[in-house]
């Protein structure tokens, strides 16, 4: 039987075991308040620190010297750099990290609103010397890329699917272009290929919606879904309704008194219309 | 064949193949010091047993397709509570058996989000 000074010593050198399979960088600094020995670890171990993710909980803290301070902890050998919606850092922050850090080989930073095409291309151009090369780079959210700025970027990066974004064929301008799940469109030359405004798709498992195919619409405005990924959603109890995954967190839910009955919901159109006949014409002047 | 001795006198006879997964073994093994079975003085039977479970199933790459593979080690880590999964860490970092080190521990990281 161990006693309890054994106990908690295993349990520091599990948690320790799991400090570089963490999200993000929220997870390992709520780790630093658990006790003196991770604070220690977690401060001195630079393999903790190639790997620095941050996500939305911390984004909107994140400022260019806190980004400093934090690439700097890595000792120069940061390795992948993920940085979402982080909307204060600017091109000037985002240069500094990269030029202390050469061995940078993934860039993902969708969402960060203050970087520029050309910031992005220097700090590219930065990794790309001396032999190393940039394999990752996701800048999807980053506005003002053109066809221009993609052609240069595939000449340091010319792998394919190594930038998340390409030039759309059907409206010329730089946006994802998802793969698609439909068994005809496996091939390079598929009709579909285009981004969400040229090609409608469902939001849930992106297959292509061609004008044969049956349109379902989801509770949430603009959203469409295939008939399969429409099938297993829940609905709203009113208009019939599903909302996609990633925005099921609108469900108006339903207190129910009947434990055994499915939970029921209601999508916010319906929810706020409560009290009024479905079917008057929705008058919109409040 | 091996015989693995865990701490409280289970003994567990294995294939060479299973066992080798643990690079610990392996490296013993290889020194040849293996004859009268291998003693492991951090590891209890009933943690060495779901180990053995493990290594049993992923000898070369577990026979089946990687989705099959992926949803038994789903199955596997979703049904042992938090102290056989912590039991389960320290011994995978002892055995020095990598995947099910990563499984584990991505088990409890994800926990922790």
């Amino acid at each position: 039987m161990k006693n309890e000074e054994e106990e908690e010593r295993s349990v520091h050198e599990v948690l320790l075991l799991v400090l570089p399979y963490l999200h993000s960088l929220f997870e390992l600094l709520s780790m630093n308040r658990v006790s003196r020995l991770l604070k220690n670890a977690i401060r001195d171990e630079t393999a903790l620190w190639t790997n620095v993710v941050i996500e939305p909980l911390l984004s909107s803290r994140l400022t260019d010297e806190i980004l400093s301070e934090i690439a700097s902890k890595s000792a120069g050998k940061l390795k992948t750099l993920i940085l979402r919606q982080c909307l204060r850092v600017t091109d000037k922050g985002l240069r500094r990290v990269v030029d202390s850090n050469p061995l940078i080989t993934k860039m993902i930073v969708p969402g960060c609103l203050e970087l520029t095409p050309e910031g992005i291309i220097g700090c590219v151009e930065s990794l790309t010397k001396n032999n190393h090369k940039l394999e990752t780079l996701h800048i999807n959210g980053v506005y003002g890329f053109t066809k221009h700025h993609i052609a240069a970027l595939l000449n340091y990066l010319p792998d394919v699917g190594a930038i998340d974004v390409e030039v759309c064929p059907k409206c010329d301008e730089v946006r994802m272009v998802p793969a698609c799940s439909r068994r005809s469109c496996e091939s390079k030359e598929r009709k579909c290929r285009g981004c969400r405004f040229c090609v409608s798709r469902c939001v849930e498992c992106l297959v292509c919606l061609g004008s044969d195919t049956e349109v379902q619409e989801a509770a949430c405005g603009g959203d469409v879904l295939c008939l399969e990924c429409w099938l297993v959603l829940p609905k709203c109890r009113f208009c019939n309704k599903p909302y996609c995954t990633s925005h099921s967190g609108l469900r108006q839910e339903i207190e129910d008194t009947d434990d055994a009955a499915r939970p029921m919901f209601e999508c916010q159109a319906c929810y706020y219309r409560a009290g009024t006949n479905p079917y008057d014409a929705f008058d919109y002047q409040i | 064949m091996i015989v693995l001795k865990s701490s409280d006198g289970e003994t567990f006879e294995i294939e060479e193949a299973v066992a080798l997964q643990s690079q610990t073994i392996a490296h013993m093994v290889e020194d040849d010091c293996v004859e009268n079975g291998i003693p492991l003085a951090n590891v209890t039977g009933e943690i060495l047993a779901k180990i053995i479970e493990y290594c049993k199933k992923h000898v070369e790459g577990g026979g089946g397709s990687e989705e099959e593979l992926k949803i038994w080690d789903k199955e596997f880590i979703e049904n042992i509570d938090q102290s056989t999964l912590f039991n389960l860490i320290l011994a995978a970092n002892y055995l020095n058996i990598k995947t099910l080190l990563d499984l584990t521990c991505q088990r409890v990281a994800d926990m922790i989000s």
